[in-house]
């Protein structure tokens, strides 16, 4: 009986931790995977632009090692482009991730894609984008809010893309009249 | 903060100082890469509502989008047919072949002048009736991305005319698309029809576009043709060529032109409810450019449109009122022209407010002759219209937007030559001077509409439009006025026959009350559309009750003077609404609707044009597809119910009704991509009845088409 409890209390145990493994993984993968569907509207976006962007087309993608949601993400859209993502003229774009603590490397790519839970960095990211011209997009619409990323890019059940003004205009980053028609000012 | 406050308020200032002193109106469509933002948003962009783009679920209008593979998916290769088998709540009254009249919401008649149409955002609008020859559209169906279909009142955006609805043509534009396209269809009825666009682009640069093509086929063998047997009349036919070209100059400039001519015959019938065999031939040249510049987005457009018109048929054939006919059929010609300039401004003031500031200078004349007029002195009409409008979208909150158009124009007419120089000539039944018709009115065209985002699945639209409806250049000044005497039988007294516009009458206003809900049901996979409305229509523009009189002129000969005048017939009403359901799931698409209309006239009204039984009270459609590999299967069905439409057949007397009664339709297509780049399809319409009456002026056949469309 005292066994039967026992075996029935480690299957217990066994069993909440992997609803909790799962239910963690579950919270995860889902954020991983809207940024990545995120990530194929801002390669989109990228034909909205006023001028053309340089060859070969990377995207930094900025995230927090020390963030396991961000650097899950971080990792997923590094794969996703490593399959093969084409702008819609095109062109191949290639990924680079660049942690936190290596930030002034933002200056070195086409545009940034910057993944959820890298609030401490904003001010930082927002810098580099205006003194290179750097496009940045991420899913945090909070870094937008904040005018600190250009484009916040929501694409579950209903693309809503929402745009910062001061943070296009500190960049010099201009697009296509229409397209700013369309968006969410901030 | 303050800046950005100082620097909004000088936009506003310039944008406005700017508009008024230049000239403005829609968006024009080849400046748009609709095809990148469809792909980003992942639904069609319109600016067919509010003259800004706008995703088709954030419109402040009740429109339907029918995409290039829906177009491709119906089998149709003529627009009224692909309109009628996607659009709910619009009208077709087919005449002929190839002759069609589209009305949205009831208060259909030939020559429908409450449906504003586009190609591109230039009006294709013929201005002697104001009404549109479908069948002469200089365009490729294979070069079309999308048709945006808006029910209702849209006057504010687009002028006079768009008091029902509007249905704007977006071609691909070759800055962005790359379309090159054949298409040869041969089908029964004698009917062959052949279609190309060849487009070079420039990548990031501009491009150039071509197209052309034509098509003939043999009559449906119940069309009545009048009292005659007209040439061309069995056998229409219609070609067309155009070209465009657009640049980006600087990565905020594009300049863009487009250059086109037409020409068709065949059997039409017009506002009188009268047959005519007619012959046109349509030139346009167009030419602009757009800036996004400090102050917002500046756009200047310019077009002239030029249709030249020969009616041959009973226009009638005066001597038959004298219970003969002449000697030959009577051959009427008009040319009519359209010049068109406006400049626009569209910005935003702050993240919730957009803007569009419009001026606009149209230019309109007409003038006429006939065989038979042998004191021969060609009439012309001549209208100025200065219009001054603008679009304020204001994002009340994230799931809340509330659009306000208004446009305010001046219409400045005057006449010359005809004979209203010559008042001796017919004393007292001249009715009007020259002086008359030097005359101006104003109109002001207002619409709202609020959309409300309930859910990501629900939108609720409310909107208001009040539309103007311009009395054409023949309703409102043409001054036909001549002795008759070619074709006279022997023994009879001359003739002067009166086509005779009043310069006093008024436009009709159109108050459109419009309610929709939007649903979107993922458990289906489909999204329902329900939508009332209501409209008010006044002073509805109509022929009156055509006279004759007899008596001696101021030369003391006796003549026989027919008159035909035109005037404000009174108010109708209408209500209605549609329900509807589309959707796509694993290669199957489907849509359905069910539209309602009723129209209640005033008596003259009900007399002059019947808008009560004009198209049918109650509409179905359905359409269902399934794409298997690379075969493409759709079939569609059409049910109308019956409908009580006018028809002359004495020339100058009143119209009668005819009654029709209710049909239903089948429609169907096979499609085989033989590669990406060839397509084999087999098509037919009417398929489930040899033939069908829609209306008193046909009688549709079965037809059946064979076409291969190359993409290269």
């Amino acid at each position: 009986m005292s066994k039967a409890f026992f075996i029935f209390s480690r299957l217990k145990k066994t069993m909440a931790a992997i609803a909790a493994v799962g239910f963690l993984f579950a919270l995860a993968v889902p954020a991983a995977a809207k940024e990545n569907t995120d990530v194929l509207v801002g390669v989109k976006i990228l034909s909205m632009l006023n001028r053309e962007l340089p060859a070969p087309l990377v995207m930094g993608i900025v995230y927090d090692p020390g963030n396991s949601e961000s650097k899950s993400s971080a990792e997923s859209i590094k794969a996703v482009l490593d399959a093969g993502v084409k702008t819609s003229e095109g062109a191949g774009v290639s990924g680079r991730l660049i942690p936190l603590a290596e930030i002034d490397k933002l200056s070195q790519v086409s545009f940034a894609f910057i993944t959820t839970g890298v609030k401490a960095q904003f001010d930082r990211i927002a810098q580099i984008s205006a003194s290179h011209g750097i496009l940045t997009m991420t899913s945090d619409i909070e870094c937008v809010r904040a005018n600190k990323c250009i484009l916040g890019i929501e694409s579950q059940n209903v693309v809503q893309i929402y745009f910062s003004r001061a943070a296009s205009e500190t960049a010099k980053i201009n697009f296509d009249s229409a397209f700013i028609m369309l968006v969410k000012k901030v | 903060m303050k800046r950005s406050l100082m620097k909004s308020g000088s936009v506003v200032v310039f944008s406005a100082v700017a508009a008024f002193v230049l000239s403005g109106g829609q968006a024009r469509a080849q400046f748009i890469n609709y095809g990148a933002l469809q792909d980003i948003f992942d639904e069609p962009v319109t600016t067919s509502a509010t003259g800004t783009p706008q995703r088709a679920s954030e419109t402040a209008a009740d429109m339907t989008i029918i995409t290039a593979d829906q177009i491709r998916q119906s089998g149709l290769r003529k627009i009224p047919e692909i309109l009628n088998m996607y659009a709910a709540g619009l009208n077709l009254l087919q005449t002929g072949v190839n002759e069609y009249d589209v009305g949205i919401r009831g208060f259909q008649q030939p020559y429908s002048p409450r449906l504003l149409v586009l190609i591109d955002g230039r009006q294709v609008f013929n201005y002697d009736y104001s009404r549109t020859q479908w069948e002469n559209l200089p365009i490729n169906v294979d070069d079309i991305r999308q048709i945006e279909v808006v029910r209702g009142a849209s006057s504010a955006l687009f002028g006079s005319n768009a008091t029902s609805g509007v249905v704007n043509i977006i071609t691909y534009s070759p800055l962005y698309d790359t379309n090159n396209v054949a298409n040869f269809t041969l089908g029964t009825q004698s009917s062959y029809q052949g279609d190309a666009t060849v487009t070079q682009r420039i990548d990031r640069v501009g491009g150039v576009k071509v197209s052309t093509g034509g098509l003939t086929e043999h009559e449906f063998a119940g069309t009545a043709t009048g009292p005659s047997d007209y040439a061309g009349a069995e056998n229409p036919f219609h070609g067309y060529v155009n070209g465009s070209g657009y640049f980006k100059v600087s990565p905020t400039f594009i300049v863009g032109g487009e250059i086109s001519a037409s020409r068709k015959k065949g059997e039409e019938v017009l506002p009188d409810f009268t047959e005519h065999t007619t012959s046109t031939t349509t030139y346009s040249v167009r030419g602009g450019w757009q800036w996004a510049s400090p102050f917002g987005t500046i756009k200047h457009d310019n077009y002239i449109n030029q249709n030249i018109l020969d009616y041959t048929g009973q226009f009638p054939n005066p001597y038959a009122l004298l219970g003969a006919y002449g000697t030959d059929p009577q051959v009427v010609s008009t040319t009519n022209s359209l010049f068109v300039s406006r400049m626009e401004d569209l910005f935003d003031v702050g993240p919730s407010h957009t803007f569009r500031i419009a001026g606009e200078y149209r230019h309109k004349y007409i003038t006429f002759k006939s065989n038979y007029y042998d004191t021969y002195e060609k009439p012309i009409i001549n209208q100025d219209v200065f219009s001054l409008g603008g679009t304020w979208l204001w994002h009340i909150r994230d799931d809340l937007s509330w659009t306000n158009a208004a446009q305010y124009e001046v219409n400045q007419m005057d006449a010359m030559g005809g004979t209203l120089n010559d008042t001796v000539l017919f004393g007292s039944t001249q009715p009007y001077t020259k002086a008359d018709f030097d005359r101006q009115f104003q109109t002001f065209a207002f619409n709202s509409g609020l959309v409300w985002t309930v859910t990501d699945k629900d939108t609720l639209r409310a909107t208001y439009g009040r539309g103007i409806q311009d009395p054409s250049l023949i309703n409102a000044g043409f001054f036909g006025n001549e002795y008759i005497t070619s074709g006279a039988p022997p023994g009879y007294p001359r003739l002067v026959y009166q086509a005779l516009g009043s310069p006093y009458i008024k436009p009709t206003i159109m108050n459109d009350y419009n309610l929709a809900y939007d649903r979107k049901v993922p458990e289906i996979f489909s999204k329902v559309h329900v939508a009332a409305y209501y409209k008010s229509s006044r002073d509805i523009i109509g022929d009156l009750t055509p006279t004759v009189t007899t008596g001696l002129d101021s030369h003391g000969e006796l003549v026989t003077i027919m008159t035909q005048g035109q005037g404000n017939l009174g108010p109708a009403h209408g209500i209605g609404g549609e329900l509807s359901i589309d959707g796509t799931f694993d290669g199957f698409r489907w849509d359905a609707s069910y539209s309602y209309t009723y129209v209640h006239d005033s008596a003259a009204v009900k007399e002059h044009l019947a808008f009560n039984g004009s198209a049918p009270q109650h509409e179905i459609r359905g359409h269902v597809g399934k794409t298997i590999g690379k075969w493409e299967l759709d079939g569609s069905t059409h049910y109308g119910s019956s409908t009580d439409v006018l028809r002359t057949t004495t020339p100058l007397s009143l119209p009668t009704i005819v009654h029709i009664d209710n049909y239903y339709t089948v429609g169907a297509r096979v499609g085989y991509k033989i590669d990406d780049n060839f397509v084999v399809a087999l098509s037919g319409s009417n398929l489930s009845n040899m033939r069908t009456k829609e209306n008193p002026y046909t009688i549709l056949e079965r037809r059946l088409f064979l076409g291969v469309t190359m993409h290269f």
